[in-house]
């Protein structure tokens, strides 16, 4: 007894110990064991040692409780998949030939399913495509996983590219020790002299690491080296193979050859390799030589910086050294750096445009929409064919087929469905692929990295085959579950005849059609909403005129242009020379036209409000004719317009749009006050007038705050060129080359097309959107229309006897279709309520991923639903009326 | 009368003619404890628990072992005891597989070397 009184095992370890071996019927037998053996072992080594050695003990019946229990459900799951005692390959090939061989026996079934699944899953296949080619890798470039990008912004304006100022990136350049190099690009479009006309070139200069980080390698000559980034040593140009073939006829020889671009010689170094044209479809590359002025520049954020990051180094200790050269940056030049911070992203992420990603996740879930509104239908369809097979699978489960056996059976038989769709899924993925392309105006390809890549690939197979089977078992394995289960006697005593399916077997087809119409709504509505956003910014007002107006660019080189003198004289000329072609019946200018894809900005200062914390606002800027609105037909609200008075010399005068008098004014008439554009130095403006909105870029910039001043007293190397008439804006396009070579035939014209064809590809992004979302949303009604149909043809096929009795007692034909529509009325009821709570929830988000496109509109909501009910009336109604044209007598002595 | 004749002995596996061993070496005291540390002791390998266990459990359901409960133990916790005996089909298997090695081994010496 005194060895007993020792001790005994650390308690909790003991009652666990119990719990653990409760259900085995050794679990005393172990535990009295452990016990007696603890207490040998304390007496041996010590109360310490004998309760640590429990422990261990106790650990390791733990580890393998659970081991068996993990094997034990694997097993279990093992032999639902895999036959017990038969070979698995021959089972399942079995299995999978008799599904095929059913699935012939109903053609008509198996057609409807996998074209439904083909809709449902090829709509799936073309959305991830698009994401994968467009957002996860719109880059091939070796090591792209490993570049960053690096900007220079307030938290106010988040866009990361063309946002670095030349002085910042020296510093990150020269104190990085992390990154693996640094180099920088802007935008350097250049006018290049030639034979027949001048021709605008898509360039950028960049910096010397710019190719390297890129992997870009020269297909003849040399890249860019640091020697070329000497100022004055500059005048180098690099070639893109395609560019080099079109235009040099890919001659070898004319690496060393001298070009003129922008009016200066330059000689070509090299050519790089095929496939290369980063960023943006570029043509040719200039070395990004730093005059003195600008290497000290630290306001003009028009750099795009990228770096790699070697192997093993983190996004997060790059950004932590970057914040920390930031810091000092920011102690050294407090204002131009004011509000601004650093952030490093991954160069995809960086690159990938503003909104893409919601734009695709909108498309991926409207597909995946679609996709179980899809499921929903075969589901149903599968129910009604289980009823129909009730006699076959009572059979095989009374001969001692398992449950599971038969749930297994239909399983295969589901995926055997899924994978047949399979291939023509891919084929509507291919074709969706080919229409994107087809609507895709070529000049905006280069802005979208990926796109020529987006294709059928083997990721989009593989996702295919895994979305495939998903969708099986989505909709096959309700079905299966509820069909296996069929009352035995019942179903063999009837003969085989189908039983009314079941009450709960019909209250689950009930429940599909009503999950079918809740899904279908909130896609309905957003793809309406989507729609007709796009509709109103594509088509809606614009705040000017956009027919009957033609529109053309061009760009004067600063070298032959240095002077304001020289690009007043110009502008004015142009105007002049305009008019006197045949046709224009009105010319103005100015620096950026509305829908042109790109901006201009000043930051403004006003008189007597000194700067916040965040520094100054930005406003977005242009230089016009004193034409130019009147031209355009933007209407002047407050004030006036501008005059041949407001000229070089006379005082400083603006006129501004409405959201920028409410910004800025938003008590008061901003008549007579005083601002300064880009920054505390310039000249001291008076706002003379007040103008209406425009929509400048329906993504980020409708109706946004703009100044305009007269080109006269702001001269801009920008020109483009805006003509009226009242006949065919078509037929200007001669008008205006004419007119721009008249002042300067040494100066390129680009980006010549009517106002109207500008905007058009301007919401090219925007019409895809509503145009895809409009698809799905049609796709959808579709879908729906057909299940109700069937599940209503289904019920009415089933309640034929109950009909027949029904009229045979007298009930007439009104009253049957009465009941039958009654049915129907009833699930779409319950499905719409449902579907509109979701419909207005995913309004919502599409509101805010859609930056205001899209706004919930109760009357678009409320039509789509009235449609889709009208839809659901008509499918039940069709069904209603055979019923109630059925022959009593025939329908009761059918059954 | 077929019935009668006799089946032969079953097969018995390696660490089954050992726990059989081990519970005739403990005489009276067979139970789980010291025919576990016999077979520790006298083979030199790490038994574990459950394997004696489920070991036990497929020799009983054969007939070739017996077990019986015996009283609470305090130093068991309260628990009692479950003593095992080797049955006579238990002896006949473990002397027919011990015929079958020395039989095999019969003129391997000079490879097994001599016990």
């Amino acid at each position: 007894m005194s060895r007993d009184n020792v001790g005994s095992p650390p308690r909790l370890v003991e009652r666990l110990v119990q719990l653990v071996a409760a259900r085995d019927r050794w679990g005393d037998t172990l535990v009295g064991d452990l016990r007696e053996e603890f207490v040998a072992v304390q007496a041996a080594r010590g109360r310490a040692a004998a309760a640590a050695w429990y422990c261990l003990q106790a650990a390791g019946l733990g580890a393998g409780w659970v081991w068996r229990g993990t094997r034990r459900i694997a097993s279990a799951l093992g032999s639902f998949v895999r036959p017990q005692g038969d070979h698995v390959i021959r089972t399942l090939l079995q299995e999978t030939r008799y599904a095929v061989r059913t699935l012939f026996r109903e053609p008509l079934v198996t057609i409807v399913v996998v074209v439904t699944l083909a809709v449902g899953l090829g709509a799936n296949a073309a959305t991830f495509g698009m994401i994968e080619s467009l957002l996860l890798r719109p880059f091939t470039f070796q090591n792209v996983d490993r570049l960053v990008m690096l900007s220079e912004n307030s938290a106010a304006d988040p866009y990361p590219r063309e946002s670095v100022a030349p002085a910042t990136f020296l510093d990150f350049k020269r104190q990085s020790t992390t990154l693996d190099g640094v180099a920088a690009f802007h935008w350097r479009d250049v006018n290049l002299a030639g034979s027949d006309r001048p021709h605008r070139v898509e360039g950028h200069a960049v910096s010397a690491d710019f190719f390297r980080l890129l992997g870009a390698t020269p297909a003849h000559g040399r890249l860019f080296g640091d020697a070329d980034m000497i100022y004055g040593r500059h005048h180098q140009v690099v070639l893109s193979h395609s560019f080099w073939k079109s235009r040099f006829g890919a001659d070898p020889a004319a690496v060393g050859r001298s070009v003129t671009l922008d009016g200066q010689p330059y000689t070509i170094v090299g050519v790089v390799a095929a496939g290369f044209d980063f960023p943006m479809g570029s043509e040719l590359w200039l070395p990004m030589a730093l005059s003195a002025d600008h290497a000290t520049n630290r306001t003009s954020t028009m750099l795009t910086v990228i770096g790699q990051r070697p192997e093993g180094v983190t996004l997060e200790r790059v950004s932590a050294e970057l914040e920390g050269i930031y810091a000092r940056i920011r102690s050294d030049h407090p204002e131009p750096t004011r509000g601004r911070r650093v952030v490093v992203r991954s160069f995809t992420e960086g690159m990938v445009d503003v909104g893409m990603p919601q734009v695709l996740l909108l498309w991926q879930a409207a597909a995946v929409l679609v996709l179980l509104i899809g499921c929903t239908n075969v589901a149903n369809l599968l129910l009604a064919r289980g009823a129909a097979r009730q006699r076959e699978l009572a059979v095989r489960l009374a001969i001692g087929a398992g449950r599971w056996r038969v749930v297994r059976q239909l399983l295969i038989e589901s995926m055997v469905l899924s994978l047949a769709a399979m291939p023509a899924a891919l084929g509507v993925a291919a074709l969706t692929f080919t229409l994107c392309r087809a609507a895709m105006p070529a000049e905006l390809v280069r802005f979208i990295p990926g796109w020529t890549a987006m294709g059928v690939n083997t990721t989009l197979l593989l996702f295919t085959i895994g979305a495939a089977l998903v969708s099986a078992i989505l909709f096959g394995l309700l079905p299966a579950v509820r069909t296996s289960r069929p009352a035995l006697t019942a179903t063999l005593r009837e003969g085989g005849r189908s039983v009314t399916g079941t009450a709960s077997r019909s209250r689950l087809r009930r429940g599909l059609v009503v999950a079918e119409i809740a899904l279908a709504l909130p896609l309905l509505i957003a793809s309406g909403l989507a729609a007709v956003g796009a509709q109103r910014v594509v088509n809606g007002p614009q705040g000017y005129d956009p027919d009957g107006a033609f529109r053309l660019r061009t760009m004067l080189p600063e070298a032959t242009y240095q002077h304001g003198e020289a690009r007043r004289i110009f502008a004015e000329r142009l105007i002049a020379e305009a008019l006197r072609q045949p046709g224009v019946e009105a010319a103005g200018t100015t620096t950026i036209l509305p829908a042109a894809g790109s901006n201009q900005t000043r930051t403004i200062a006003i008189d007597g409000r000194p700067a916040g914390a965040e520094g100054l606002p930005t406003i977005d800027y242009r230089a016009v004719s004193s034409g130019y609105l009147s031209v355009m037909r933007i209407p002047i609200v407050q004030g006036r317009g501008f005059t041949d008075a407001d000229r070089e010399g006379a005082d400083r005068t603006a006129i501004i749009s409405q959201s920028a008098a409410r910004r800025f004014w938003p008590n008061e008439s901003p008549l007579g006050k005083r601002i300064q554009l880009g920054g505390a130095a310039g000249p001291w403006t008076t706002v003379v007038g007040v103008c209406g909105d425009t929509m400048h870029d329906w993504f980020v910039g409708r109706w946004a705050p703009t100044v305009y001043v007269p080109v006269a007293q702001s001269p801009s190397v920008l020109v483009s060129l805006v003509l009226r008439t009242s006949g065919d804006p078509a037929a200007l396009a001669a008008a205006g080359h004419a007119a721009v070579a008249a002042v300067d035939p040494r100066q390129p014209v680009f980006e010549a097309m009517t106002l109207r064809e500008a905007l058009r590809v301007r919401t090219t992004g925007l019409r895809f959107v509503g145009g895809l979302m409009a698809a799905f949303g049609g796709v959808a009604l579709l879908l729906a229309a057909i299940g109700i149909y069937s599940v209503m043809a289904f019920f009415v096929t089933q309640r034929r006897h109950e009909m027949g009795i029904r009229v045979a007692l007298g009930a007439t034909s009104a009253d049957v279709v009465r009941l039958t529509i009654g049915h129907g009325t009833r699930m779409a009821g319950l499905g719409i309520a449902i579907g509109l709570a979701a419909g207005i929830g995913l309004a919502r988000v599409l509101e805010s991923a859609l930056f205001g496109v899209i706004s919930l509109e109760p009357w678009l909501a409320a039509s789509v639903t009235a449609t889709l009910g009208a839809v659901a009336l008509l499918a039940s109604f069709v069904p209603a009326r055979q019923a109630a044209a059925m022959d009593p007598v025939r329908a009761l002595r059918q059954d | 009368m077929q019935a009668m004749s006799p089946s032969p002995a079953p097969y018995l596996g390696e660490f089954e003619q050992l726990v059989l061993l081990a519970i005739l070496q403990c005489r009276d005291e067979a139970y789980t404890v010291p025919i576990r540390a016999v077979i520790v002791e006298r083979s030199g390998r790490a038994v574990a628990r459950g394997a004696l266990y489920t070991s036990l459990d497929r020799l009983e359901s054969k007939g070739l072992v017996a077990s019986t409960m015996g009283e609470p133990v305090a130093a068991r916790g309260g628990r009692p005891r479950r003593y095992f005996t080797v049955t006579r089909a238990g002896l006949a298997a473990l002397r027919a597989s011990r015929a079958a090695v020395a039989e095999l081994s019969r003129g391997l010496e000079s490879v097994l070397g001599r016990r």
